[in-house]
């Protein structure tokens, strides 16, 4: 199915789905299908981080895979065998800031790279975001936020990481077009992301 | 036939010399000047001013530095009257910042108004500034019918959507229809449904509790420049592009049409793309200010492609830049981002008619690569002036004026549009320039 995984990467869009359908009929594996879908995206991943494709390819390539998926699972008995989680991971966009479209294009690409995403919204009380980590035990946390007007609450949510002894166990990632060294350096998070694939590549350095 | 460069000239002078305003003071008049020749100059690239220009780029700022809240100041006019009013005062930029940027709630309450929140509104937290809301309030499919009658689809199809108190215009009569006396009662007629006359009316009631707000905002800023503080901008407009994916189409879908409506995303892009020029043409006529504030967006780094950014960006948006300067008006777009990938378009204006504001793209490389081409104007850090100490502005500051500043060409300014902020850090930004910003 080389050339489901080609159609994707190339943003083929109606040949992805025709494809899809087509494998579908002729009654291929359906995990075999969405395997096709990961090679593809794997490969956009790829051109993502060598500059070739911007977030307007990772858009579509979610499309592409959202679309696939729903045509795949209904075929799938028990659901789709995704390899084992690579971890899991809290995020939020931070109290006070309802920004959302990096923070879901985040999402996303964290997702189909394997780790266990899970997403609590918009202007997320720090308290919610600390009971969090506590109860779900992430291996990162991941604070979104477009505003300067984000930058305390994500002191506070770093802060308050450290007085519930939780700062060791969880690393913090700041995420939002006007993070820099020092807004890292104000907030004593561990380390900040101002595209989507940099999150995965930190992600994936982590033990 | 007059050429770019004599409508141009004419317009600084006229900018130098306003039409009508009384100066209360001949220093006040010596301020003025200074501060508006000080800002030609560096525009023009011909001589170096006599210090880099301080050029504000902020929307709430000013409310936040005097301990005001934004939705104070939305809900009362005159508590962000007196909020610039301290802030020309204390804090001596080279130019003011319109006021009109700030906008009144209630005519947007008595519209229905919904592209936007404020605070209080929708998850907006009270001490917060306005939000667009992300969302399509056109379908991909609709850009033929915009192209082919952009009016009409504004009238009857885009601002019902946004404005509900305005949705009987989905009724309003074609307006060309207008013709001849067959077609007299069919379009007359039109006006007598009830609900579109409940529109008219909200329409009309918004209309003039917004009047009301234009002439306390537009007295302030002449009384503002009578006291030797000229506008920072007479016009505005935007990337053609950007009018159809900022707040037309949501940026998931405005990513999509790349791929899934070229075509009529192109052919909308075509129609608008005169109609955006005239609108600053129009603004700096009435204005009196020849600077054209044009925010960039989806052209930035990261978005798109640079060859999407051939086909669907940049062409347009130089249309538009070139139909200002060929009015004798000064582009100002601003770079917001990043923009290292589309640095040598910036020199396709003539020398000496651009200033553009930049964001996180390094200043220093675009100084050597386009700084005998255009202004620049920036780009002290956002993130700095929240979290950084004043040290920090100064030696920031110093930097530019060492790198960017040589020969002119630039103004010092934040690089990023400021709502809070430190006193202590917008003073060391002012205080640094005034000290070692002469030439």
């Amino acid at each position: 199915m080389q050339d489901l995984t080609n159609a994707m990467a190339e943003m083929m869009e109606d040949e992805v789905l025709a494809l899809t359908d087509k494998y579908l009929a002729e009654g291929k594996p359906p995990q075999a299908i969405l395997d096709a879908f990961q090679a593809g995206m794997a490969e956009i991943g790829k051109r993502y981080e060598a500059g070739e494709y911007f977030v307007a390819e990772l858009i579509m390539a979610g499309e592409m895979m959202n679309a696939g998926s729903e045509k795949i699972k209904p075929h799938l008995k028990g659901g789709p065998q995704a390899g084992p989680s690579k971890g899991r991971v809290l995020v939020a966009t931070v109290q006070g800031d309802i920004h959302d479209i990096g923070k879901n294009i985040a999402v996303t690409i964290m997702e189909l790279a394997g780790y266990e995403v899970k997403n609590l919204g918009e202007d997320v009380p720090t308290a919610t975001i600390i009971e969090e980590v506590k109860a779900w035990k992430p291996k990162m946390v991941g604070l979104s936020g477009l505003l300067t007007l984000a930058y305390d609450p994500m002191k506070a949510v770093v802060d308050g990481l450290k007085e519930a002894g939780l700062r060791d166990s969880v690393k913090v990632l700041l995420g939002g077009g006007q993070i820099d060294d020092y807004v890292l350096k104000f907030t004593g998070a561990d380390v900040y992301a101002n595209d989507a694939m940099a999150n995965v590549t930190y992600l994936n350095g982590l033990k | 036939m007059t050429t770019w460069q004599e409508k141009r000239q004419a317009r600084f002078e006229a900018w130098l010399n306003p039409a009508g305003l009384e100066f209360v003071s001949p220093s006040a008049k010596a301020d003025y000047q200074g501060r508006v020749q000080r800002i030609i100059d560096a525009i023009e690239l011909k001589k170096t001013p006599d210090r880099i220009p301080l050029y504000p780029n902020h929307t709430f700022m000013p409310i936040y530095l005097m301990g005001k809240r934004p939705v104070d100041a939305m809900r009362d006019v005159k508590v962000g009257i007196e909020t610039f009013e301290k802030f020309i005062d204390e804090y001596p930029f080279d130019a003011l910042q319109p006021i009109g940027l700030i906008n009144p709630i209630e005519p947007m309450e008595m519209l229905g108004y919904e592209l936007y929140r404020w605070p209080g509104v929708g998850g907006v937290p009270e001490s917060s500034v306005y939000r667009y809301v992300e969302h399509d309030w056109m379908e991909g499919t609709e850009f033929k019918a915009l192209a082919q009658d952009p009016t009409n689809f504004w009238l009857r199809t885009y601002i019902p959507r946004f404005c509900k108190s305005l949705s009987a215009f989905t009724s309003l009569p074609v307006a060309t229809n207008f013709i001849e006396l067959p077609n007299f009662a069919g379009f007359v007629a039109a006006f007598g449904n009830p609900e579109l006359q409940k529109s008219l009316k909200a329409l009309m009631e918004a209309g003039t509790k917004t009047l009301e707000w234009m002439m306390e905002v537009g007295a302030f800023m002449g009384r503002a420049a009578a006291k030797g503080h000229p506008s920072s901008a007479g016009g505005f407009s935007k990337a053609p592009f950007d009018i159809l994916t900022d707040t037309m189409r949501s940026m998931k879908s405005a990513m999509l049409d790349l791929r899934r409506h070229p075509e009529g995303l192109l052919e909308a892009i075509s129609v608008l793309t005169p109609l955006a020029g005239q609108m600053a043409i129009d603004a700096m006529d009435q204005a009196g200010n020849p600077l054209v504030f044009i925010p960039l967006h989806k052209g930035a780094d990261g978005f798109m492609s640079p060859a999407q950014f051939e086909k669907f960006y940049w062409p347009s948006l130089k249309k538009v830049m070139a139909m200002i300067v060929e009015a004798g008006g000064v582009p100002v777009p601003f770079a917001e981002g990043g923009y290292s990938q589309r640095i040598d378009y910036l020199k396709d204006m003539p020398k000496g008619t651009t200033a553009w504001i930049i964001d996180k793209t390094d200043i220093v490389e675009l100084k050597k690569r386009v700084g005998d081409h255009c202004c620049l104007i920036g780009n002290v850090p956002g993130s700095m002036f929240h979290s950084g100490a004043p040290a920090d502005i100064e030696q920031y500051c110093r930097n530019l004026i060492d790198k960017v500043g040589p020969g002119g060409g630039f103004m010092m300014a934040s690089g990023t549009v400021l709502d809070e902020a430190r006193p202590e850090m917008i003073h060391a930004m002012i205080n640094t320039t005034m000290k070692y910003g002469q030439y």
